[in-house]
């Protein structure tokens, strides 16, 4: 039986082989898109461009302005009064601002701070002056991390001129901005983050992305490779030759866990070293997992295969499951958010559980003990899946035209 | 190049797809599909983030920061734990994605004006653990606990300092501790194109301009599968121009192209409620071109890569990960570097993107992009040309 | 023990088999046995139910109704364990096309079980038989028809099955592959092995040892060659090779009908030439000279010859109409 299954896949490691530009896409194709991609989505949300509108052209709105630009977050473009006096209305002076921009030279600005007439003098006074701040809604994301960075500066900076005023007309000591900052600072709760300190973005997306790639390369190379032989009529021939089903799944599986592995092991080798997220866990454990997780996706590698009877058709499918898997995953809005009833649709996604794993043995240093759930979950869904394309397999067996 | 042999290629290139029910299936309904699931999924902002409580001070004000926490659309409370080491494990099982712990002396800090000098001195008597794994709703999570800790802080300490005026103390120190605690200035925030920033709202239009990359890729492996049938040969043994057999193929995937954006424009508008505040014309005129400017990078690939699998695979690479996550659907392709910025340019998605939130959010119109419009039109003619002049020297 | 030396034995036992597809009946309950070691030739026009005959055979397709005995056993439980003592060569090219022709080689050879020094005995053997000697390391797309089929047919015998199942092996091959092909089965036939082939070549089908026509999934007719010939062709064929085929045709029909040509069965067109099948020939031919040569039909030769297959299944097929 063994030599069986050996056969099928050295068969199929041939076609592989013999098609060198297939094998370079499948085995490193992945690997320099993971490092294009995590390069560019790993970055933090940095440098998003602001315009101001000045009304109180002040030296202290001068020197907000200035805070403003200092942030890592923000970056300062233009003043933008006269094209509020260009415009009739708001709205057309907003759209002239917030559109026409080319995001590779000059992106659009997410975020307008309007700084109101007696700004300054509202400070001093403790009236609290009102800042408006627009945002482009067209991107929630940036716009997002803009208000935040903006209210954080604006607020502190607004403390710190409160504070020296105060100090002067007391007649104590004025505090440096360092120390209003410091004792503001001081007030606040205590947060620590866990995991991930600098709340790094790379170490986010290209553990998630990793896992997508191994899941794509494996699901497609289980497909594709079943789906050629189904499409230019060999599969007949290993159907009449004397090998179980089984057997034959079981040949093609081992080269699309080799891709799929191959691809892994890059990938955490690309982690470590190029976006320097190391392993804290167990790695035996994630590479013994790891293996486990395949042939999850495996069966529904070969499930696509089974129901499509094109190569082109096995592509579209495993296309629109990955779209579908890829939401599951939790990767762009926390499973928690979804609504109720797509959390427990969630479950039954392998990689959902593939995601956990690879995160608390990466990040968390967490083992067997915590993992647990996630593995029965895997086995079990493994364990379905596995049965029903087998049992398709069996029944392909009858009905092949 | 006439019209006519396009027609008569076209039509062949009908007759394969419909032919064949799963796959006008996948390509008609598939976008539609995948709109809608992905879109539902991720219909709400990051919420209910679970949160743990390690409450060491037990008293009436720590009930009430719980509880105002709870109230929270971002937070979601959903127990205690005893120790710290409890809420290590709750946050390793993923349990908990924040701890709130509240030392004992909080309730002390918000009743006495000495309880407040402390709080001054050394800090607050409470503070958060959070899970950092996922940085984007960590910070969604301690932005949404750090302003109701603050507000409700604030709230109470404002109360204590009116009690002491009554009560008869100092008001020029009272003014003072009341300075300390507001904030300085106050924001006007208001949302363009958006009102309530809902993600929904941004993410629904590019994915319209996203999933029309199935037929893109679709198209990827046609002229390899003719090569493998052995039907190519045959076909271009025809008084057909190259260039018309070329764009024969691709009028079947751009028709469904156009049924998939009629289907997910309604989609957009009616489930999701998402607004369309440009020029329905233009914005079908642009969805076409958008739709041949993708074709024409599948049709290059299916030219230029002589095996289908090899040809699908750098499909799916090309289009599907890159297609994905740097198309600007959830990342902000502004602050990517300069260098993959350059090289987004080269992926009709990125321009799909920004037309489609621009015409849904925006309502801009050529003025505002023109220059995806060049890039479109540039992406496409050239796709279809070098196609075409690689075509006529690999096989004439 | 089943074994008799007068007798062979029966390989393939086929009874009132049956396949429907929805409402179409692909094949009608067809019956005929296999004699170990034969040619068995399975004749029949395009979709006339050979394919699925034997795909029903080989265990890839449950019958609708019947039994079918393959080797003795029932092909529809317990093909799994026949499946090594069966080789099959489908219709399409079926050998992959990016690997090597040694490389094909080794996967079926172990798929069926060979190894070590029999594997490398037997593609040693096939490379001899099909001429590849030498071109072990090109692809299949790179050899031309005639050796792509050399090769698939030898990778269908290469674990030495009892039986072989051939459908259509030189569909699209030329005639002197095709000649090659059949000296290559009747190596393959002579060393035991027993041969099922599918065929709408007729001439191929007079190289059978016994042979089977199906029409419109019903046997019409089975038995060697000489047999159904004489069976269904009782007298001799005149073959006339006119000048204008088309009038001297007509010509010749409205003699038959005003009984001018004697016991003349029947007429019928063979390309350029006509057929004339009759019980006295002599008289026969020289009738059709005189009705040519008074109509002022002119022809190159007349002559009879012995009867074709070919005259026997164009019979066959009227006789259903």
């Amino acid at each position: 039986m063994l030599r069986r299954i050996l056969n099928v896949a050295w068969k199929d490691m041939l076609h592989l082989w013999h098609n060198r530009l297939l094998l370079v896409l499948v085995i490193f194709g992945a690997t320099s898109e993971m490092l294009l991609i995590g390069w560019a989505t790993g970055a933090d949300i940095d440098g998003l461009r602001m315009v101001v509108v000045d009304n109180d052209n002040t030296p202290t709105s001068q020197a907000l302005i200035d805070a403003l630009d200092d942030t890592a977050t923000l970056k300062f473009k233009d003043e933008v009064s006269d094209v509020f006096k260009e415009h009739n209305s708001r709205g057309d002076a907003l759209d002239d601002i917030f559109t026409g921009g080319n995001y590779v030279f000059s992106p659009d600005p997410v975020l307008l701070v309007e700084i109101p007439q007696g700004f300054e003098a509202g400070l001093t006074a403790i009236q609290q002056p009102e800042v408006r701040l627009t945002l482009n809604g067209a991107n929630s994301l940036p716009s997002t991390t803009a208000r935040r960075a903006a209210e954080a500066t604006i607020t502190q900076f607004g403390a710190v001129i409160v504070s020296q005023h105060m100090a002067q007309q007391n007649g104590t000591l004025v505090p440096t901005s360092q120390q209003v900052v410091s004792e503001l600072e001081n007030m606040q709760p205590g947060i620590t983050v866990r995991y991930n300190e600098k709340l790094d973005r790379a170490h986010y997306t290209a553990p998630s992305e990793s896992a997508f790639i191994l899941y794509i390369m494996t699901i497609m190379t289980a497909a594709l490779l079943l789906s050629r032989e189904r499409e230019y009529g060999t599969f007949e021939q290993l159907l009449v030759m004397p090998m179980r089903p089984l057997e034959i799944i079981a040949g093609k599986s081992l080269p699309a866990v080799f891709v799929g592995y191959a691809n892994f092991v890059l990938l955490l080798g690309v982690m470590n070293v190029v976006f320097g997220i190391p392993v804290q866990g167990s790695l035996p454990l994630l590479l013994v997992l790891a293996v486990g997780y395949l042939f999850v996706e495996l069966g529904r590698g070969f499930m696509v295969a089974m129901i499509s009877r094109t190569q082109n058709q096995a592509l579209l499918i495993v296309m629109l499951m990955a779209f579908v898997d890829i939401t599951f995953s939790g990767y762009a809005v926390p499973v928690e958010s979804m609504p109720g009833i797509m959390q427990t649709v969630a479950n039954f996604f392998p990689i959902r559980h593939w995601m956990i794993i690879l995160r608390g043995i990466l990040q968390k240093d967490v083992g067997l003990s915590v993992l647990w759930p996630q593995i029965v979950w895997l086995g079990v869904l493994g364990l379905i899946i596995n049965s029903v394309t087998l049992w398709f397999f069996r029944r392909s067996l009858g009905e092949q035209r | 190049m006439t019209w006519r042999h396009v027609m008569a290629i076209a039509k062949k290139e009908w007759l394969h797809i419909i032919r064949d029910p799963m796959t006008i299936f996948l390509l008609a309904v598939g976008p539609v599909l995948m709109l809608i699931l992905v879109s539902y999924a991720m219909a709400t902002d990051v919420k209910d983030v679970p949160v743990y409580v390690l409450d060491q001070d037990n008293s009436q004000h720590s009930q009430n920061l719980i509880a105002r926490l709870d109230n929270d659309d971002v937070l979601s409370v959903k127990g205690d734990v005893t120790s710290r080491d409890a809420s290590e494990r709750k946050m390793e099982r993923r349990q908990a994605k924040v701890i709130v712990i509240i030392e004992p002396g909080f309730a002390d800090q918000l009743s006495s004006l000495a309880g407040m000098q402390s709080m001054y001195d050394s800090g607050p008597a409470f503070s958060f653990i959070v899970d950092g794994t996922d940085p984007i709703s960590a910070e969604v999570a301690t932005e949404a606990a750090m302003n109701q800790s603050e507000a409700y802080v604030t709230g109470e300490l404002n109360t204590l300092l009116e009690n002491q005026l009554d009560a008869g103390a100092d008001p020029t120190l009272i003014r003072l501790l009341r300075q300390q605690i507001e904030s300085p200035v106050v924001f006007d925030i208001e949302n363009r194109y958006n009102a309530d920033l809902k993600a929904i709202w941004d993410l629904v239009p590019a994915l319209i301009a996203v999933a029309l990359v199935l037929p893109g890729m679709s198209i990827a492996t046609v002229i390899a599968r003719e090569r493998d049938q052995g039907t190519l040969e045959a076909l271009v043994a025809t008084p057909i121009h190259k260039q018309a057999i070329l764009m024969g193929k691709s009028l079947p995937y751009m028709f469904t192209s156009l049924i998939n954006v009629g289907l997910m424009y309604g989609v957009a508008r009616v489930v999701f409620g998402v607004p369309f505040r440009g020029n329905l014309l233009l914005y079908l005129a642009l969805s076409g071109l958008y739709a041949f400017a993708t074709l024409a990078i599948g049709l290059l690939f299916s030219i230029l890569i002589r095996s289908q699998e090899a040809a699908m695979w750098s499909a799916m690479l090309f289009f599907l990960f890159p297609g994905i996550l740097l198309s600007g659907m959830f990342f902000p392709i502004e602050v990517f570097p300069f260098m993959v910025k350059i090289e987004t340019l080269e992926l009709p998605a990125v321009s799909g993107v920004l037309i489609n939130r621009g015409m849904f959010l925006q309502g801009v119109g050529p003025r505002v992009l023109w220059w995806n419009i060049i890039l479109l039109l540039f992406i496409a003619v050239e796709g279809f040309e070098i196609a075409g002049r690689i075509f006529k020297k690999r096989i004439a | 023990m089943m074994r008799n030396n007068n007798h062979r034995d029966t390989v393939i036992e086929v009874k009132g088999l049956k396949k429907l597809f929805g409402s179409f009946t692909a094949v009608d309950g067809v019956s005929f046995e296999v004699k170990r070691g034969e040619i068995f030739g399975f004749l029949g026009p395009n979709g006339s139910g050979k394919t699925t005959t034997i795909r029903m055979l080989l265990g890839l397709l449950p019958p609708s109704e019947g039994t079918a005995l393959v080797l003795q056993h029932d092909i529809q439980r317990q093909s799994r364990m026949i499946r090594s003592r069966l080789g099959y060569m489908s219709q399409k090219f079926t050998l992959y096309n990016d690997l090597t022709v040694e490389e094909n080689l080794l996967f079926y050879g172990r798929a069926y079980g060979l190894r070590n020094k029999r594997l490398k005995d037997r593609i040693q053997y096939v490379l001899e038989m099909a001429d590849l000697k030498g071109r072990e390391h090109e692809t299949p797309p790179k050899l031309s028809g005639g050796w792509r089929q050399r090769l698939a047919l030898g990778a269908a015998i290469l674990h030495e099955p009892d039986i072989v199942f051939l459908d259509e092996p030189t569909a699209g091959v030329d005639p002197l592959s095709r000649r090659a092909f059949w000296d290559l089965l009747y190596e393959i036939s002579a060393q035991g092995t027993t041969i099922f082939v599918t065929t709408h070549y007729m001439d191929e089908a007079e190289h059978c040892e016994n042979l089977a026509f199906i029409y419109y999934g019903g046997l019409i007719a089975q038995g060697a060659p000489g047999d159904i010939k004489t069976e269904h062709l009782p007298g001799d064929v005149v073959q006339i090779t006119p000048v204008n085929a088309t009038s001297a045709l007509a010509v010749l029909n409205d003699a038959q009908a005003s009984g001018m040509l004697g016991d003349a069965l029947d007429i019928n067109l063979y390309g350029a030439q006509i057929h004339i099948l009759t019980h006295q020939a002599e008289t026969t031919r020289q009738r059709v000279i005189d009705t040519l040569d008074h109509a002022g039909e002119r022809y190159s030769d007349v002559d009879v010859i012995p009867p074709s297959l070919e005259d026997a299944f164009i019979r066959l097929v009227q006789a259903q109409h």
